[in-house]
């Protein structure tokens, strides 16, 4: 475990080095560069293998001098890339000259070891045509297709009207087992290019993920409190009531007594304050099942889940009340506010969002203007006393009064 | 994280699909189930599929047909109907459940193996790797499986590809006679054949990523614009919002502090007079209309180097760029509250409502964000208590 965290650490740090700082400019450019690192990283490090294979093993008496001139020139023209990278930053050009090197070194491949009929090289021409996709686009995609199939045509060509490519005569002695190599070599390198495209665009789904989720918090989060705004609040209350038929649930209408002398005398810096603590103390007295929101100003507004009874509500506003009353300290010293609650139950009270929403205010009205704290809506006694009292505009009852 | 995407998205896609290939997308879009298209990728992906099944559907039918009717040797008809057969009515089922359930990821798993298998059966037919031209295509199944698979079938099927690969070189050396159905003088032509099929399925879907990264990546950008634009907008007005209008306050007075004294500009303090009572009466829906007609009034108002956002509930602030001196100053004023003061049509009928301002000058009156919001805040109050409509701050008022 930890010998494979340093590896992978010593690779990062590998691929930092050679990293021009002007990389860091774009993430994709950066992303895109990286990957072009570790690729003339891992070919160069491929390339050394098979150059100390070569010296060590008994191959190179069999092979022809010009093939095994190909290895070191490789390895030299992936350092200088890799140079290029690190001291130059020209990240356009590394990248092309990586899929020529390549391209040419599976071509120079393809005709010392007999051409496009015999070689097992033939499998490795879809190494330099992926690296062209994938660092080059669309276009420099195309353009590699069209050079390999036209050069390969040419080759087959030339073949056919007599031209005889040398073989390898260590090659034609293994000729199964290369054949299979180059099987390998042909799905590894096809397998990895392809990792690389799926490991993108999964990178670029997850932030494209995460910029959604970002959007829909704020959109649906009032800035200053982080609790519902309205028209969230508003939709959810709308999806309760379309969902839930006839099972009961409160919603609370909650307003600030005394807030606004504190909003114009020490001003909206402590207004703000005071409104995020009595979020986060409304977020604490409430069940994980229910919602708050805030609609604007210095009202709240709270969904309560399967609370059916008047004591079960009266023992919720009890406690909100006393949570909220508590002396609120703020940059200018502690303060109090006082709150005032109306609870409309649906769907005893109402059955549509509208007039539930009506019902709490006016109860809620009641409560302000009765100084009890917290009351119910009662359509029967209410709307009477209320319009009798003269406290609520006629608007708010719930039966439609002036509403237009 | 929701995985949901608007529903605009999806509508673009089939649009530009729509307008390329109107045919072939339309019964592509015929085998995709409903659950399918809650997210862009997850249905670009199941189109793909849908397509390349579709096309393997045809292409088996071709083969059998031409199986049945040209003169092969009896015993390639004997092996090779049923074989084609067998593949034909796997697509059918693939696509059917693809269209009746949308179980997307065992379809796609389903036909990654079948690729693979056939890929296996062509080489154990023609010769074993070592031989057979097929041996090129042992590429493709590892390319499909990241592609329709994800990661980690990806992960699998290479795995599979390798060890098969391995069991082919075993045997190879150990000398095993694999047989070989094809006739051996056409071999270099059909390797050179199989290697250009394999290049074109390559580029193919190295085109298919680099669309897809280039589509994720403009989605991407539009959420991050969309984001960009909600945290310094108020919602309701489309105007800048209170930590958006700070941050534009505490950069100007920066800014021409730098440049020199003769940079100044006056802070407006505006707070609706009887927006709380049309808010009650009429009811929110009617008191954010009128909130959204006086923003668009604010912002008619105004020149371009001038700023204005909302401050939350009926507040509002304005930067009047250059403005200074009591005289010009009460002139704007007295503009302003005229323009806002004018009734509005709303849905419920004509309405007017009136404002309070309070000025501040910047750099006379405070020097700093903070002081300069507070002189303008009292002098509004000012304005509200003395119903005078507007007034300017002066360090007495209280």
């Amino acid at each position: 475990m930890a010998a494979s965290q340093l590896l992978r650490r010593s690779f990062t740090s590998l691929i930092d080095y050679f990293e021009h700082p002007s990389f860091r400019e774009g993430a994709e450019r950066l992303y895109r560069a990286r990957i072009l690192i570790a690729l003339l990283l891992t070919f160069s490090a491929l390339l050394a293998l098979t150059l100390i294979f070569q010296r060590f093993s008994g191959l190179h008496v069999h092979s022809h001098g010009r093939s095994e001139l190909l290895s070191p020139v490789m390895f030299v023209g992936n350092m200088v890339l890799l140079l290029v990278m690190r001291w130059r930053g020209s990240y356009k050009f590394c990248c092309a000259a990586a899929i020529v090197l390549a391209g040419a070194a599976v071509f120079l491949g393809l005709i010392a070891s007999g051409g496009v009929r015999g070689s097992p090289m033939m499998q490795l021409l879809v190494a330099p045509l992926l690296m062209a996709y994938f660092f080059g686009g669309m276009r420099w995609g195309t353009s590699a297709l069209l050079t390999i199939c036209v050069t390969v045509g040419g080759l087959a060509i030339a073949e056919w009207r007599g031209v005889s490519f040398p073989q390898n005569p260590g090659a034609l002695a293994d000729r199964d087992g290369l054949q299979i190599l180059a099987c390998f070599l042909g799905a590894a390198t096809v397998s990895a290019i392809a990792c690389i495209f799926e490991f993108t665009a999964a990178k670029l789904k997850k932030e494209r993920d995460t910029e959604h989720g970002k959007m829909v918090a704020l959109a649906q989060t009032d800035a200053l409190t982080g609790l519902a705004n309205r028209r969230s609040f508003d939709a959810y209350l709308s999806r309760q009531i379309a969902t839930r038929g006839t099972y009961r649930f409160a919603l609370c209408y909650l307003d600030l007594d005394g807030f606004k002398p504190i909003n114009d005398q020490l001003g909206h810096e402590i207004g703000d304050e005071v409104l995020r603590v009595v979020s986060t103390r409304l977020r604490a007295a409430i069940r994980a099942s229910d919602l708050v929101g805030r609609p604007g100003g210095d009202e709240f507004m709270i969904l309560l889940e399967s609370t059916s009874t008047r004591a079960d509500l009266e023992i919720m506003a009890q406690r909100t009340r006393e949570s909220i009353g508590k002396p609120i300290n703020t940059s200018l010293g502690p303060v109090k506010v006082g709150v005032s609650m109306g609870f409309a139950v649906f769907p005893d009270d109402a059955d549509a969002i509208g007039a539930l929403k009506k019902a709490a205010d006016t109860a809620m009205y009641i409560a302000k203007h009765d100084r009890t704290g917290w009351s119910f809506y009662d359509r029967h006694s209410s709307s009477a006393a209320v319009v009798a009292k003269g406290m609520v505009p006629v608007s708010l009852l719930p039966d439609g009064g002036g509403n237009p | 994280m929701s995985d949901k995407v608007s529903p605009n998205f999806i509508g673009n896609i089939a649009m530009k699909a729509n307008k390329k290939l109107i045919n072939l997308s339309s019964i592509v879009d015929y085998f995709v189930h409903p659950s399918l298209a809650v997210e862009t990728d997850r249905l670009h992906r199941a189109r793909i599929l849908i397509t390349g099944l579709l096309f393997n559907e045809l292409a088996i039918g071709a083969i059998t047909v031409a199986l049945a009717i040209l003169p092969f040797p009896f015993m390639s008809k004997l092996v090779g109907i049923p074989i084609c057969l067998s593949i034909g009515i796997t697509t059918y089922f693939l696509l059917a459940m693809l269209h009746r359930s949308g179980n997307y990821l065992l379809a796609s798993v389903a036909s990654i193996l079948m690729s693979f298998l056939a890929i296996l059966a062509g080489i154990l037919v023609s010769g074993g790797a070592a031989k057979s031209p097929a041996a090129q295509l042992l590429a493709f199944p590892p390319l499909l499986a990241y592609f329709f698979g994800g990661a980690r079938w990806g992960g699998y099927i290479v795995a599979v590809t390798f060890a098969t690969i391995a069991i082919f070189y075993l045997l190879t050396v150990n000398n095993f006679q694999f047989y070989d159905a094809s006739d051996g003088d056409n071999a270099p032509l059909s390797r050179i054949f199989v290697g250009m099929i394999t290049m074109l399925l390559a580029s193919g879907m190295a085109y298919i990523y680099e669309y897809r990264s280039a589509e994720l990546k403009r989605e991407r950008d539009l959420e991050q614009r969309k984001v960009d634009r909600l945290a310094h907008t108020d919602t309701l007005t489309g105007l800048a919002n209170r930590r958006n209008f700070d941050a534009e306050l505490c950069d100007r007075i920066a800014r021409y502090r730098s440049v020199g004294p003769q940079r100044c500009f006056a802070l407006g303090y505006l707070d609706l007079d009887g927006f709380k009572p049309i808010n009650d009466r009429h009811g929110h829906d009617v008191g954010d209309e009128v909130l959204q007609v006086i923003s668009d009034r604010l912002r008619y108002a105004l020149r371009s180097s001038d700023f204005v956002g909302r401050h939350g509930g009926d507040e509002f602030m304005l930067i009047l760029d250059a403005l200074q001196g009591e005289s010009l100053v009460g002139k704007k004023a007295e503009d302003l509250l005229q323009l806002i003061g004018s009734p509005m049509q709303t849905s419920v009928g004509e309405l007017s409502i009136t404002g309070s301002l309070g000025f501040a000058i910047f750099p006379t009156h405070a020097q700093d964000a903070e002081r300069l919001k507070n002189a303008a805040d009292k002098a509004m109050y000012a304005a509200k208590r003395n119903r005078s409509g507007w007034s300017y701050f002066e360090s007495d008022v209280v």
